[in-house]
C-alpha cells in the first residue's frame, strides 16, 4: 500500500428489494459513481482509474462501463471476488496510483437482480455449483452456510440466540445510521428467535436478503473531499487451505495476521470493524480469526464484542442492509469510511471481505486498514 | 447417470470435490476412477424455503466425512433422513448422494483405496 492511498468518495444506492423492471446495473453503478464523485469534490475528467466488480453487468465488463460513464482511462481493472472484490478493488488501485498508473481511480460493485437473474446467477454461479450439485432439488449458499452454521455451533458451544443478539444488533445500527438499508425496523430477539426458517438452524433473519444497488469509492493519491480517509494497508489470503479444511476458519487469519503486522496496528486499536456479513456466522468467523474475540468461551466474548461500543457493521450489514451482489464487497468498505467520518475525529478502522464460495465456503478473504484524522 | 465411484488421484488415492486438476495433497495430475468410501454425517439441514419457494418436502442436505477423512456436500436418496453420526453409503449423481448403509462385500468401515504403485 503506498504512503498517499486516500479513500477521497463514497457513494451508494438505496438498496432494493423489489427493483422496477427498467432498473439497469450501469445505472445503478453511474448513481452510486456520482455520488463519491460529487463527495470527493471530482468530475469524470478527473478519473484516471476504474475498477469494477459486477456478476450482473456482463456481457459488459469495465471498459464497456468506462465508455458508458465517459472516463478516459490509463487504468482498469475488473475483479471477479465477489464478497471480497471491495478490498481486492483497494488494494489494486492504491497499487497502481502507489506505482503512478493512475491520479484518481473509481471503485464501483453491485448488481442488478431483476426477473430471474439472482436464480441465474446461483444455479450457474460456478462449474462445482453445475458439476456437483446439479441434482439437487434446493441448493444453494443457504443450504452450505447452514452446514458451516451447524458444525460452529458445534464447535464453539454457540446458540441461535447467540447469532441472534448480533442480529439484533445490526438491525439496531441500520436504524439508527443507514437510509439505504432494506431492513430498518427493530427486531427483538424474540422476533429473531421466532422467524420462518429456511434451512435449519438458519431462518430468514440470518440469510442476506438479495438487493439491488450499488456502491463506490473513490481513492486517490492526495487527501481531498470532506472526510477523506486513509488507506493505510490491505491484504488479502485466497485459497487459503485448497478448500482442504471446515471452512470454520477463513483465509483471514492469514490476511489479518498480515495487516496487523503491516500496520503496527492490533485489536485494541480499531475503532470501527466492517465484516462480511453474509451470514452470522461468518461474521463470528471473521472476528475470531482477526483476533477480535478468542474462540475459548465464544459465546461470552461474542456477546461482550457486540456491547462494547466498537462500530460492529454500523450500516446494519448486509443482514439489514442486503447484499447488492457483487456490491456486497465494496459495502463494508463504504460502510467502514461512513462510520468513520461520524467520529468526527480520529479514528481506525478494520475491513473484512469473504466470499466466492467455491465448493463448500468461501475461499476468498482480505482485509484493508483505514484511518481519519 | 448414478456411479459409486470418483475421480481419485492415481498417486496419493485423494478423492474430493470440486474436481480438480491438480492434486490438493501430492500434486499429482493423473486421475483414475476409485470407489466412493462410506461416510459418517456430520450435520445436516433440511432445506425449507429456496430462492423464495417454499420447498416441499424439504430437501435433507448433509456434510459427510469419509473414512478417509474427505469432506462432501451430500443430498440423500429419496425419503432416506440420516441423523447426526449415522453412517452413509456413496454414490454420485450430478452430486453425491447419501443413501442408507447396506451390507454388502464392497469396501465398508475402515478401508482404504488401494491406488497407485
Amino acid at each position: 500500500m503506498p504512503q498517499g492511498a486516500w479513500i477521497t468518495g463514497t457513494g451508494q444506492t438505496p438498496y432494493l428489494r423489489r427493483p422496477d423492471d427498467g432498473l439497469t446495473t450501469d445505472s445503478l453503478l453511474a448513481q452510486a459513481a456520482d455520488e463519491a464523485l460529487d463527495e470527493a469534490g471530482l468530475h469524470a475528467r478527473d478519473i484516471d482509474g476504474l475498477a469494477v466488480a459486477s456478476f450482473t453487468l456482463a456481457p459488459d465488463r469495465a471498459i464497456d462501463l468506462a465508455t458508458k460513464l465517459g472516463l478516459r482511462l490509463h487504468w482498469i481493472m475488473d475483479s471477479g471476488l465477489g464478497g471480497a472484490s471491495g478490498v481486492d478493488m483497494l488494494q489494486h488501485a492504491s497499487a497502481a496510483l502507489d506505482a503512478g498508473h493512475a491520479t484518481n481511480v473509481l471503485c464501483l460493485g453491485g448488481d442488478c437482480f431483476t426477473g430471474d437473474a439472482f436464480t441465474r446467477l446461483i444455479n450457474g454461479y460456478n462449474r462445482s455449483m453445475v458439476e456437483d450439485f446439479g441434482g439437487f432439488r434446493a441448493f444453494g449458499p443457504n443450504a452450505m452456510f447452514a452446514l458451516l452454521t451447524t458444525m460452529q455451533m458445534a464447535a464453539l458451544g454457540l446458540e441461535r440466540a447467540d447469532y441472534g443478539a448480533l442480529v439484533c444488533h445490526q438491525r439496531s445500527a441500520a436504524a439508527a445510521f443507514n437510509p439505504n438499508a432494506a431492513y430498518r425496523e427493530p427486531l427483538t430477539i424474540d422476533a429473531y428467535l421466532a422467524a420462518p426458517i429456511v434451512a435449519d438452524p438458519l431462518s430468514i433473519l440470518d440469510c442476506v436478503p438479495v438487493v439491488s444497488g450499488a456502491n463506490a469509492i473513490t481513492v486517490s493519491n492526495q487527501a481531498r473531499g470532506h472526510a477523506p480517509i486513509r488507506a493505510k494497508a490491505a491484504t488479502a489470503s485466497y485459497n487459503h487451505d485448497n478448500h482442504l479444511g471446515d471452512g470454520l476458519a477463513t483465509g483471514l487469519r492469514e490476511a489479518a495476521d498480515s495487516l496487523w503486522t503491516a500496520t503496527g496496528w492490533a485489536p485494541a486499536d480499531i475503532d470501527v470493524v466492517a465484516l462480511y456479513d453474509d451470514y452470522p456466522a461468518v461474521v463470528v468467523a471473521q472476528l475470531i480469526d482477526a483476533g477480535f474475540i478468542g474462540s475459548d468461551d465464544t459465546p461470552s466474548a461474542l456477546n461482550a464484542f457486540i456491547n462494547s461500543g466498537i462500530a460492529l457493521n454500523s450500516s446494519g450489514g448486509q443482514l439489514s442492509a442486503g447484499q447488492c451482489g457483487a456490491g456486497g464487497g465494496l459495502h463494508g468498505v463504504v460502510d467502514a469510511c461512513r462510520a468513520l467520518a461520524r467520529r468526527e475525529g480520529a479514528g481506525r478502522a478494520f475491513v473484512g471481505g469473504y466470499g466466492m464460495v467455491v465448493h463448500r465456503f468461501g475461499a476468498c478473504a482480505n482485509a484493508a486498514a483505514l484511518e481519519i484524522g | 447417470m448414478s456411479t459409486s465411484t470418483l475421480p481419485a488421484c492415481e498417486t496419493c488415492g485423494w478423492q474430493g470435490r470440486p474436481r480438480r486438476i491438480r492434486c490438493p495433497r501430492c500434486e499429482g495430475t493423473t486421475w483414475v476412477n476409485a470407489p466412493l468410501l462410506d461416510a459418517t454425517v456430520m450435520a445436516l439441514t433440511q432445506v425449507r424455503r429456496h430462492l423464495g419457494v417454499v420447498v416441499e418436502p424439504p430437501e435433507v442436505i448433509c456434510l459427510v466425512i469419509t473414512d478417509d477423512g474427505t469432506p462432501f456436500i451430500t443430498r440423500c436418496e429419496d425419503s432416506f433422513e440420516p441423523t447426526t453420526g449415522e453412517r452413509v453409503s456413496l454414490t454420485f449423481e450430478e452430486g453425491v448422494v447419501a443413501h442408507r448403509l447396506r451390507k454388502s462385500p464392497r469396501a465398508r468401515s475402515g478401508a482404504k483405496r488401494k491406488l497407485g504403485p
